[in-house]
């Protein structure tokens, strides 16, 4: 019966505090896999993406309280889940003081330890290609080509214009299609 | 939320080669990751909870109490009035700042005027006295130029022939009254102290 409930209700029934475990973890089955993939593309390897996973959805727990019912529940995770993903990444390359270049490059070599990596694939190659993009420029890319979203959702997420997402993801495109077709 | 066609047809348009790639996700998740994540989730939240209730539960039953109110309406009608404010006017000629430098120009002129008075005065106190030396020096130096001259004309032979006469004449007058005025025992102590001296030399 939960189930059916929409993500208004669900988060005035946490607030409320009545069943807050078993509301959180319909929120937490009904967004986990998008906002999984979405952290994985970002950091590259499993584990990685399991940790910030983590982080995410105990950040929501703490905060549930005070997120405002005119805001998407989906636009707030995803915004929490960026976040997160960008402060992992920056604390990755503060404790092994590597340069945007070198972090590409330790991305780069997640994806060559991935178990069914093959360079010669296009899907690889792809993912290789999104490696070496700025960090912001990597969320939009993905952000509108795998989870083709409107540029005013992700306005609300990286809180950035619209014109400046759209100019971002055409930069980002083109890089994309130089790096595969020179490799 | 998906509006699948503009994105794609964007995409062509910027990148035909990158529309047509395929879209399929590479990455793996372990299996039944999905499944057990909520739990895990939850064990962890529960684990959290546990640990602020046992760090102090006086704190976590209060966090939820807000003790301050606001008057009624008030976020209803909230409203920031912003009124422009008025520059400030700043004259481009200021008397009051002209007035302040000119006095201390004029306190300035009037030291500057009395001390170059007293110090001229000084001066010429000073210039007149170093004229009067150099004047007197003028003179000395005129006899000394002239008295140069003359022996370098090959007077100083007669120069220290008159030197000798008088030394000469001073013996014949003047040595015997002197001597007659000194007793004779003196002289005959000063005798032989001289003997004295020159037999010290020799040896």
């Amino acid at each position: 019966m939960l189930n059916d409930l929409t993500d208004i209700e669900l988060v005035r029934l946490f607030k409320e505090d009545k069943s807050r475990d078993q509301v959180f973890t319909i929120i937490v089955k009904r967004y986990q896999e998008r906002i999984y993939w979405q952290i994985r593309r970002l950091v590259v390897s499993h584990s990685d993406a399991d940790d910030v996973m983590q982080n995410v959805f105990i950040k929501a727990w703490n905060a549930l309280d005070q997120f405002r019912e005119d805001a998407k529940l989906f636009t707030w995770l995803y915004r929490i889940a960026t976040n997160e993903s960008l402060t992992f990444l920056e604390q990755a390359k503060k404790k092994t003081s590597l340069s945007f270049d070198d972090m590409s490059e330790t991305l780069s070599d997640k994806l060559h330890s991935e178990t069914d990596f093959d360079e010669k694939k296009a899907v690889w190659k792809l993912q290789l290609a999104i490696q070496q993009l700025p960090e912001k420029q990597r969320v939009v890319f993905n952000l509108r080509y795998f989870e083709e979203m409107p540029y005013e959702e992700m306005s609300e997420i990286l809180e950035t214009s619209v014109g400046a997402l759209k100019a971002s993801y055409h930069h980002a495109v083109k890089k994309i299609e130089e790096y595969i077709l020179n490799h | 939320m998906k509006d699948h066609h503009p994105i794609q047809s964007e995409l062509s348009a910027v990148s035909p080669f990158l529309a047509e790639m395929p879209k399929s996700n590479p990455f793996a998740a372990p299996e039944g990751y999905f499944n057990q994540f909520s739990n895990r989730i939850l064990a962890k939240i529960e684990a959290q909870e546990t640990e602020k209730e046992e760090l102090s539960p006086l704190l976590q039953s209060l966090k939820k109490e807000n003790p301050y109110s606001v008057p009624a309406d008030y976020m209803q009608e909230f409203k920031v009035n912003v009124t422009p404010k008025e520059a400030k006017v700043i004259p481009l000629f200021n008397l009051k700042a002209v007035l302040k430098y000119a006095a201390a120009a004029a306190v300035v002129g009037i030291i500057a005027t009395f001390a170059t008075l007293f110090f001229s005065g000084e001066e010429k106190g000073a210039m007149a006295k170093a004229s009067e030396e150099t004047v007197i020096s003028a003179d000395a130096f005129d006899l000394f130029l002239s008295e140069t001259a003359s022996i370098e004309k090959g007077e100083t032979e007669d120069f220290e022939e008159e030197s000798q006469s008088l030394l000469v004449q001073m013996d014949a007058n003047m040595v015997s009254e002197i001597l007659t005025e000194i007793p004779e025992d003196e002289i005959s102590t000063y005798i032989d102290l001289i003997k004295n001296e020159d037999l010290n030399m020799m040896n």
